[in-house]
């Protein structure tokens, strides 16, 4: 009779088995692959029939970072008349106002505004910004991100279906320098490969903060973004998805983000996501199995809401197995026997033998592998990057390691859930 | 307005994979666990002709001490002799071919060459007292740790082969494993307390050559049965 741990890692890893499974099989089925679909988009309007957009630059404490956002934003290749940009300071203690003003000198005449209102949240502050908007389209930014000058021209021609929502960029790591960040670039590929695939079955479960581009109608008919919610993005994507709205993973052009460089940063990063993701799941578990949602309720909903859960007895039975049943063991042993370290090294090392070993579960983990790596190998060459571009360690770190740290981060998360603390930013 | 559909295809397809993994893994698992029987079995059968074979000499060696009959003894320890080759041969051949320091393979051969290095040793030790033989056979417990006179061995083992030359053998047993009880039992009733020492028959304060003098004049002034 095998250990409940020991059920516990198998049963886990069958869950992510099959959705590793599952997803293969609708990259598989669905024949309207980016790469397969004959290039790029190009929109059938003339520069004059562009529809006006918005652009809001939420800001809290972005000195260092609001001015190539603002930048970034202003060199877009898109009709001057018919884009706006609306930059909001949400009581920021630092010089961003300053900063943004200081950059709007050097834009006279554009439609650039500037709204400075006491600190919110970021949710409070996009609203401001979706009240203000001019546009037909409304695209978040967030201050620390960076787009490509093309991003608009490829992005809104997806809303000609009619049915379209919104529309989510090919999301990439801004020149990652340390191996955590590489570690997420990979990450940051994977998730968008990933979304693309949720997007077939209609069930991407968030719009990141990075210029995803909204229908702005459709905002304001929902309400707009919830101020209390410490992820309005994966609240409002979950609000889409109960009014049946389209969302789309658009693959052609690309926005770059600033990954957190230290632990402290990722940690604090991830443990606002993961905590808002939870959370905004167990507020929509309604549509949790329910077949009015389709797809989306019977795989996205509980996946949002057990993940954390599900990773976090994983690393718990692990940890159990491999590390601490061993040490206890041994130990017990020293107890009886004496301590000779020398003879228990001796021992572990002269022991091994590939007869022993439990060859049923190396099967089993390496197919769990190579499908990743099968994953891996598509997201790439879904974001025309070479997997070599940041090293080939990065992959490994990435499948064996990466996953551990995420979990840790949930450790934090149902910590600080008992303990009732959360956070705006 | 998405119009919403459940692809319960792909949910049915895609369990039904995933317990072909899990089928195909438990294959591998009864192929292997039929591979590590048969293995085992073999092992056994080895072991247990190597035991009757074992149990048939040393009922041989009873029968002619109690004769007294040196000659049949004596034919009973080149029959010894010849498993100390094999068991060494094989030793030896194993470690030319893999640059493993530890492996089990290595540790079973290891321990399989002392245990019929030991059982010769004890066997010529029987037999000298027996027969009044003056070939000293020289037990050297080696260790490949806390090794302080491992640097004299060699001159103190030359020595040994020079003054006796074909009248004397040497057992290389490595005193590392400790699990043999062989092993233990001679270091203990040989007052061994560190290595390397120089064990000879009949005497009993044998232990540890610290240097390389005091081995050749414990050699020399050895005055037990096996060496005049």
């Amino acid at each position: 009779m095998l250990p409940f741990a020991v059920w516990l890692v198998w049963g886990t890893y069958f869950v992510f088995l099959y959705l590793i499974i599952f997803w293969l099989l609708v990259l598989i089925r669905e024949n309207r692959l980016v790469v397969e679909r004959g290039g790029l988009i190009e929109s059938k309007n003339k520069p004059s029939d562009y529809p006006t957009v918005t652009v809001a630059i939420p800001a809290w404490n972005e000195e260092e970072n609001i001015r190539d956002t603002i930048e970034s934003v202003m060199g877009l290749d898109y009709s001057p008349d018919k884009l706006e940009i609306i930059i909001v300071n949400d009581g920021s203690t630092d010089q961003t106002e300053a900063m943004a003003k200081r950059v709007m000198r050097q834009y006279a005449g554009r439609k650039l505004r500037l709204i400075t209102q006491p600190n919110r949240g970021k949710g409070a502050a996009l609203n401001t910004a979706l009240q203000n908007a001019e546009g037909e389209f409304f695209a978040p930014m967030d201050a620390d991100s960076l787009i490509r000058r093309d991003a608009l021209r490829h992005m809104l021609p997806e809303f000609e279906d009619p049915q379209v929502a919104a529309v989510l960029p090919l999301m990439k790591v801004w020149q990652p320098h340390n191996l955590l960040q590489r570690v997420q670039w990979c990450e940051y590929l994977v998730s968008v490969f990933y979304k693309h695939l949720m997007a077939i079955l209609d069930c991407i479960s968030i719009i990141p903060g990075p210029f995803s581009v909204h229908r702005t109608r459709i905002l304001r008919e929902l309400g707009g973004f919830d101020e209390q919610n410490i992820t309005e993005d994966v609240e409002i994507t979950l609000r889409l998805q109960t009014h049946h709205h389209k969302i789309v993973q658009n693959f052609h052009t690309e926005v770059y983000t600033k990954a957190p460089d230290t632990w402290r940063q990722f940690y604090r990063q991830r443990n606002r996501w993961y905590k808002g993701t939870f959370l905004n799941a167990w507020r929509y578990r309604k549509m949790a199995l329910n077949t009015k949602y389709g797809d989306f309720g019977f795989i996205q909903m509980p996946r949002m809401v057990i993940e954390g859960a599900l990773l976090l007895l994983v690393l718990g039975a692990l940890l159990y197995t491999c590390l601490l049943s061993p040490l206890a063991t041994q130990l017990r042993l020293a107890s009886l026997k004496g301590v000779d370290l020398w003879t228990q090294f001796a021992q572990t090392v002269t022991h091994f033998s590939f007869i022993d070993h439990e060859w049923p579960a190396y099967f089993f983990v390496s197919v769990f592998y190579v499908l990743g790596l099968v994953l891996i190998r598509y997201a790439h060459k879904h974001a025309r990057e070479p997997m070599r571009k940041h090293g080939y360690f990065v992959i490994p770190f990435y499948l064996f390691l990466y996953w551990m740290l995420t979990t840790i981060v949930y450790l934090g998360v149902f910590t600080d859930l008992v303990r009732g603390k959360t956070r705006k930013w | 307005m998405v119009v919403r559909r459940v692809s319960t295809r792909i949910y049915f397809a895609a369990g039904l994979l995933t317990l072909l993994v899990l089928a195909a893994g438990l294959l591998v698992g009864s192929f292997i666990a039929d591979l590590r029987a048969s293995f085992l079995e073999q092992w056994h059968r080895q072991q247990v002709g190597e035991f009757e074979r074992t149990e048939r000499r040393q009922l041989e060696l009873a029968n002619s001490r109690s004769a007294k009959n040196c000659a049949v003894t004596q034919g009973n320890l080149l029959g010894t002799m010849d498993d100390v080759d094999t068991a060494r041969g094989k030793l030896e051949r194993y470690r030319a071919s893999t640059l493993a320091r530890y492996n089990s393979r290595l540790l079973q051969l290891n321990r399989e060459y002392s245990s019929t290095a030991l059982r010769y040793w004890l066997l010529s030790s029987e037999i000298s007292k027996m027969c009044q033989i003056a070939d000293p056979p020289v037990l050297y417990l080696y260790s490949g740790r806390g090794c302080d006179g491992c640097r004299f061995r060699e001159e103190a083992l030359t020595f040994v082969k020079d003054k006796y030359g074909q009248r004397s053998v040497v057992f290389a047993v490595d005193s590392d494993l400790l699990r043999e009880e062989e092993i233990e039992t001679i270091r203990k009733s040989h007052g061994v307390k560190t290595g390397p020492p120089f064990t000879i028959v009949g005497s009993r304060d044998s232990g540890l050559f610290r240097n390389l003098e005091e081995s050749l004049r414990r050699v020399n002034q050895h005055d037990g049965p096996g060496l005049r």
